[in-house]
C-alpha cells in the first residue's frame, strides 16, 4: 500500500505542477513506483511539463466515468523506470469529478504504486476539494511574496480543518541575493507566519524554465540547483535526514580563496 | 387569542426564540416544552434560548426551575428572558417585519455575567436607559395587552430580578437570595450599534464566558465568541477574531481583532505581539500608522479605547 500526497498552494503560478513533476521524477529515480495525477481538469499542464502530452488517449474523467480502465489511462514515462502519469481531461470542468470519486481513484492507485502525487489546481473550490480528497499527506508550496504566503496560510487552514494534521511546506523560487539585501521575505519570516514543517527550499533557477518548455523535469539535469533541491525534497519525503542546501551563490575561485585566507 | 399555541419555537440569529402563552399554567407549559424538545432533541442541542414569557411574572426560582428541569437535560441554556415583544409581533402579524437587532433593542434583560464588578452609579444608569428602551418597544407593540401598566411601572424592578436570575444560572448557585447578591455586569448599551461601515452590529452583549481557542487563526478563518476570547496561537493576516468582551492573543496578532463587538467600549485587546492589520473596539476602527517600519519586538501590548480613540500601550503599563 503506497502513500498519497497532494501538492497545493491556493495561489496559481507558484510551482505546483513543476514541483509535482520534479518530486515525482526524483522519487522514481530512487526506484519507487510513482504515479502523478493531474487534478487540474480543464487546465491541464502536468502532461506538458512532463513532455507526455502527445501520448494521451484516455484521461482521469474517462476513468471515473467508466469509459476506460485505469491501466489504459496511465502513461508510462520512458526516461525513468516506474514513473507514470494520469492526465486530466482538458475538455471538461472541475465539477466532472466528485471528491468521493477522487478518493476511490487514489485508493486504487495506492494499491499499485508506492507514491501517488496529486497536482492540485489553483483556488480553493471544487478542484481543490477533489485534489485533497484522497491524499494522506499534503505539501503546501509558496513563493517568498506576501500574496502567495497569504494564500498558503488560507490553504493550510482549509487542510487542517479537513483533517490534515501537519502539512509540509516548500518555499519555491527564493533568490538568495534578494533575501540578503532584505528585498525578499526570508524563510524565517515565512515560517513565522505559516508555522508548519519545512520540507524544502528551492532556489530560483533559469534551468526550470528551460526544462518546463522542453518537457524534461529539472531533476534529470545534474547541474541544476533547483533540480538538486527537488531531489533533496524527495529524499526527505522518504524519511532521510538531508541538510538544507547552502543557498548562497556559488562563489568564484577568488571568492573561495579569499574566504580560505580569511579576508571575508 | 384563545386558540393560540402554548409554545412556539422560532430560530433567530441570536438563538432559539421561545414564545410561551402567558395565560397557560406554567406546569402545562413546561410539559409542552419538554415534549417538544423530546421530539427534536438533537436539533436544538447546545442552543441558547430567548424565553418570551409574555405578560407572565416569573420569579427567580421559577425561571431557575425551567432552566434546570426543562432545558438543561436537552443541553439548552436560557440566554435571556423577555416580555412579549416578538411574540406579540408574531401572533398579531404586525405589519412591520422584524428587523435584525430588534430583540436587542427591545429588552435589556440579558444573561449578565458577573465577571467584572461595576460601580453602583453605572448600574442604575444603565438600568434607566434599559427601561426606557423597553418602554418604547412596548408602547409600540403591546398596548392592547392587559396588565401592561403594571409591567411598565415594574420594569426596573423586574429587570434587576432577571439579571439576578441570569447571574445565578451562570454560577449555578441556587442558595443566594436575590436581595443579597450583587448585580451582574450591567449592560451599558441601550440598543443595536451601527458600526462605521453602516453595518448593524448586534445590540447589548454582556460578557458571559471565556472561550479558549487552541491553534492558529489562519487567513479566511473567523473565530467569534459572545464572551471573552483567548487565542492560544497566532492570528494571521486575513484571519478575524471577534468577541463581545476582551480578546487575548497568546501569540502574534497579525490579522483583524474586534473586541467589544456588541458595543462594549471597555473591552480591550491584548497580544504578545501586536502587529494587527486592523483593530476594532466597539464601533471604533483603527489601523497601524502607514509607512512606519515595524521595529523590533516591543513586548506584549494592549489596545483599548480612550476618549473614543484606540490607544496602544505596553502591557505592563495597563495596571
Amino acid at each position: 500500500m503506497g502513500e498519497s500526497l497532494v501538492i497545493t498552494s491556493g495561489k496559481g503560478g507558484v510551482g505546483k505542477t513543476t514541483a509535482t513533476a520534479n518530486i515525482g521524477a526524483a522519487l522514481a529515480m530512487m526506484n519507487q513506483k510513482v504515479v502523478l495525477v493531474d487534478a487540474d481538469i480543464g487546465l491541464r499542464n502536468l502532461d506538458v511539463v512532463m513532455g507526455l502530452e502527445n501520448r494521451i488517449v484516455y484521461d482521469l474523467v474517462d476513468v471515473v466515468e467508466g469509459f476506460c480502465k485505469l491501466k489504459q489511462a496511465l502513461i508510462k514515462d520512458k526516461r525513468v523506470e516506474g514513473l507514470h502519469l494520469l492526465p486530466a481531461a482538458q475538455t471538461r470542468e472541475k465539477t466532472a469529478v466528485t471528491p468521493e470519486q477522487m478518493k476511490n481513484l487514489v485508493g486504487q492507485l495506492k494499491e499499485e504504486f508506492d507514491y501517488v502525487i496529486v497536482d492540485c489546481p489553483a483556488g480553493i473550490e471544487q478542484g481543490f476539494r477533489n485534489a485533497v480528497a484522497g491524499a494522506d499527506r499534503a505539501i503546501v508550496i509558496t513563493t517568498p511574496d506576501v500574496s502567495s504566503v497569504r494564500d498558503a496560510d488560507r490553504v493550510i487552514g482549509l487542510l487542517e480543518s479537513s483533517g490534515f494534521e501537519r502539512p509540509l511546506l516548500i518555499v519555491n523560487r527564493i533568490k538568495p541575493k534578494m533575501v540578503d539585501r532584505g528585498d525578499m521575505m526570508d524563510i524565517g519570516d515565512i515560517l513565522d507566519v505559516l508555522a508548519i514543517d519545512l520540507v524544502g527550499v528551492v532556489p530560483e533557477d533559469e534551468a526550470i524554465l528551460v526544462s518546463t518548455n522542453r518537457g524534461e523535469p529539472a531533476v534529470f539535469n545534474g547541474s541544476s540547483r533547483a533540480g538538486q533541491a527537488f531531489r533533496n525534497i524527495a529524499r526527505r519525503l522518504r524519511g532521510e535526514e538531508v541538510p538544507f542546501m547552502n543557498l548562497a551563490e556559488v562563489q568564484g575561485l577568488w571568492g573561495r580563496l579569499r574566504k580560505f585566507v580569511g579576508l571575508e | 387569542m384563545s386558540e393560540k399555541q402554548d409554545v412556539i419555537f422560532t430560530g433567530t440569529k441570536d438563538g432559539l426564540y421561545l414564545v410561551l402563552n402567558d395565560r397557560q399554567d406554567l406546569n402545562v407549559l413546561k410539559e409542552k416544552i419538554r415534549s417538544h424538545l423530546e421530539k427534536s432533541e438533537f436539533f436544538f442541542h447546545g442552543a441558547q434560548v430567548i424565553l418570551d414569557v409574555g405578560a407572565m411574572n416569573l420569579d427567580t426560582d421559577e425561571i431557575l426551575d425551567i432552566q434546570n428541569a426543562v432545558f438543561s437535560p436537552y443541553g439548552l441554556k436560557i440566554k435571556k428572558v423577555v416580555h412579549g415583544e416578538r411574540g406579540g409581533a408574531l401572533r398579531r402579524r404586525a405589519s412591520s417585519p422584524l428587523v435584525p437587532g430588534a430583540l436587542g433593542s427591545a429588552s435589556q434583560i440579558q444573561a449578565a455575567g458577573s465577571y467584572r464588578s461595576q460601580s453602583s452609579s453605572r448600574v442604575s444608569e444603565s438600568y434607566a436607559s434599559g427601561s426606557e428602551a423597553e418602554t418604547n418597544s412596548q408602547t409600540q407593540r403591546l398596548v392592547p395587552k392587559p396588565g401592561l401598566t403594571d409591567r411598565l411601572m415594574d420594569s426596573e424592578r423586574k429587570e434587576a430580578l432577571y439579571r439576578e436570575v441570569s447571574r445565578k444560572l451562570l454560577e449555578g448557585a441556587r442558595t443566594q437570595t436575590p436581595a443579597s447578591a450583587p448585580a451582574g455586569r450591567p449592560v451599558s448599551e441601550s440598543g443595536p450599534r451601527v458600526s462605521e461601515s453602516g453595518e448593524r452590529v448586534e445590540g447589548p452583549r454582556p460578557v458571559v464566558e471565556t472561550l479558549l481557542y487552541r491553534g492558529t487563526v489562519r487567513s479566511g478563518q473567523r473565530v467569534y465568541h459572545p464572551g471573552n476570547l483567548v487565542i492560544l496561537g497566532d492570528v494571521n493576516p486575513g484571519g478575524l477574531v471577534q468577541a463581545g468582551g476582551d480578546i487575548v492573543v497568546m501569540g502574534a496578532l497579525r490579522g483583524v481583532a474586534h473586541a467589544g463587538a456588541g458595543g462594549d467600549v471597555d473591552s480591550a485587546i491584548y497580544a504578545l505581539k501586536l502587529e494587527p492589520t486592523q483593530i476594532r473596539i466597539a464601533n471604533v476602527i483603527g489601523r497601524p500608522p502607514e509607512g512606519e517600519e515595524r521595529g523590533p519586538w516591543k513586548g506584549p501590548e494592549t489596545a483599548r479605547l480612550k476618549d473614543g480613540a484606540i490607544i496602544i500601550e505596553a502591557m505592563d503599563n495597563t495596571r
